[in-house]
């Protein structure tokens, strides 16, 4: 399951839309501000570190999803 | 009158445990999320500043920005610029979207009351009155009349009546959003990704 998430341009602060599929996969993404021309993309060297967080992630979200299953 | 007297009838009912039993398992839930989302950012995105000391550091992720430029010819260079910035691994994970979202608890009874009735009634009469000799100048030959009559009545009373009461009760539980305390460390971390040249 791919987590969408943004953080905040380092250059112009404008809002840069991430996929996590994607970033750990080594795409780029660019800047929403069409003047900014900047683009981001993660360290090789960190993607396990990312990963491992997001596959927790995961699982929390799976643990809440059966948490509401149970309550409805 | 009808509808008081029906509407009389949920005062017994255990409305508190319909309606919040739902609600507290949906509140408890909520903080089973939440507890095990605070598990999660301690462990996974703090790290010990050292061994021996409780204190935490947010966990940083390393990033390469790109970026064109241009020369002072004003035309875009040939190669972007690198650089390298780290933000906290916390400001990647989307934190407050886990929680039950909205709850909505339907309670939906229905009394209805309804009389019907159907009255039938039926009489029958038979009659049979025998006569002799009913005038002289029959006389001759003797004739026995006899009349047979039926009487009947018949009679059908109907009617309908009916009353019911509705009640739903509808709850939305919203989400909160984050604390102000998580709102201003995120803001703090966000605010201060400075991108740094990279060394090759």
């Amino acid at each position: 399951m791919s987590v969408k998430t943004e953080i905040n341009c380092p250059d112009c602060q404008s809002p840069i839309v991430i996929e996590s599929n994607l970033l750990l996969a080594g795409q780029s993404f660019k800047c929403s501000n069409p003047q900014c021309h900047t683009s981001i993309s993660l360290s090789f060297s960190e993607t396990q570190k990312v990963a491992q967080a997001f596959n927790k992630f995961e699982e929390i979200r799976q643990d809440a999803v059966e948490q509401a299953q149970h309550v409805s | 009158m009808a509808t008081k007297s029906i509407a009389n009838q949920f005062s017994g009912l255990p409305m508190k445990a319909l309606i919040g039993a739902p609600l507290k398992a949906a509140t408890d839930a909520n903080a089973m999320i939440a507890q095990s989302q605070t598990q999660f950012i301690i462990s996974n995105c703090f790290e010990k500043t050292s061994e021996e000391s409780d204190d935490l550091r947010p966990v940083m992720i390393k990033f390469q920005l790109e970026r064109q430029v241009l020369t002072s010819q004003g035309t875009p260079r040939a190669n972007p610029i690198k650089m390298d910035f780290a933000i906290p691994l916390m400001t990647l994970i989307p934190i407050n979207s886990l929680a039950i979202e909205t709850l909505k608890i339907s309670f939906q009874m229905e009394v209805k009351s309804s009389r019907e009735f159907t009255k039938e009634t039926s009489t029958e009469r038979k009659q049979r009155s025998i006569s002799k000799g009913m005038t002289d100048a029959y006389k001759s030959h003797e004739f026995d009349t006899e009349l047979h009559g039926t009487l009947s009545s018949k009679g059908k009373d109907s009617g309908n009546s009916s009353a019911g009461a509705n009640y739903e009760v509808s709850l939305t539980a919203g989400q909160l959003p984050l604390p102000k305390g998580m709102t201003a460390i995120l803001d703090i971390f966000t605010k201060n990704l400075a991108p740094l040249p990279s060394k090759d």
